[in-house]
């Protein structure tokens, strides 16, 4: 049933039904609480670099893309339905190829998030690390990087813990 | 015995307020109030389709928005601490004084829930 795709279940016997319902609530908890961080730790960087007065570079619209692709990327991620990747009827006749469309979409928010995290390096590299004129400047630089790499783990803890098909098992499913 | 907590928490987030001349830590306080909101309405989701599992994915969207509200109404007071904005005593209080009034607010929700589900 898994050809094409690699299904890591790992399962954890020793929690009963009611603890692993607990810690899947806790892990959304956790996934909206570095959601939170990451954005917040990007405003600030923002905050900062705009209070400076010595502060020689100048924030546009670039420095804000990354956040936004790893979040689109994000919100892509986690509104597939597991269930519907092993759903492999596609070699029917007339099968709706289903499983085969829910992997495109999986590729392009996995490929949106990585993207936002090379994004933010090489603005960090370009932007910040060649010209510090000022203080504060390798601060606003490193918010960026931090901001993607949080919502990437947030995206990642989401993932891991949200109900699957079946209950007792945590599926991590990769390409 | 919650009713003086809760005053003391709204007297905390005041006095963070007026003792300095700026109201910019009171959104804090704002965000705390409507911190139990999302769960409050999205965990009360229930539907008519009987395919539809009865654990759904609804939940999870207002504990995700209930913990990013939580988190931005801590993150405001630190982030105007670190510009410089407000004193530190004036984000002590404001977060203290916020977290009371949320406790308060999540003590009184659990004991009204717990006594409709107990008659």
């Amino acid at each position: 049933m898994h050809d094409s795709v690699f299904v890591w279940n790992c399962r954890f016997p020793w929690l009963s039904t009611s603890a692993r319902e607990q810690f899947s609530k806790y892990a959304t908890y956790f996934s909206g609480f570095l959601f939170g961080v990451g954005w917040w730790l990007f405003i600030d960087g923002l905050v900062i670099a705009k209070n400076t007065p010595d502060f020689g570079i100048k924030i546009g619209f670039e420095d804000w893309v990354p956040g936004i692709l790893a979040t689109i990327g994000m919100i892509i991620t986690n509104s597939i339905d597991m269930s519907l990747i092993s759903d492999d009827n596609s070699f029917e006749y007339g099968g709706s190829r289903l499983a085969s469309r829910v992997k495109l979409l999986l590729f392009i928010g996995i490929a949106l998030i990585a993207g936002g995290i090379a994004g933010s390096f090489a603005i960090l590299v370009i932007k910040y690390l060649g010209n510090e004129t000022g203080k504060n400047v390798i601060y606003t630089g490193l918010t960026g990087v931090a901001q993607t790499i949080l919502i990437s783990i947030s995206s990642f803890v989401l993932w891991l813990f949200n109900k699957s098909e079946s209950s007792t098992e945590f599926n991590f499913v990769l390409q | 015995m919650a009713s003086p907590v809760n005053a003391i928490g709204f007297l905390l987030s005041i006095l963070s307020c007026a003792l300095f001349g700026n109201w910019l830590p009171f959104l804090s306080v704002v965000l705390f109030v409507f911190a139990p909101l999302p769960n409050s309405i999205f965990g009360r989701y229930t539907t008519n389709d009987v395919l539809e599992d009865a654990v759904s994915n609804v939940a999870d969207i207002g504990r995700f928005l209930t913990s990013l509200i939580l988190v931005s109404a801590f993150a405001l007071p630190l982030m105007l601490l670190h510009v410089g904005t407000i004193e530190f005593f004036a984000a002590v209080m404001s977060i203290s004084g916020g977290l009371l009034i949320y406790i308060t607010m999540m003590t009184y929700s659990w004991l009204f829930t717990r006594e409709r589900i107990e008659y």
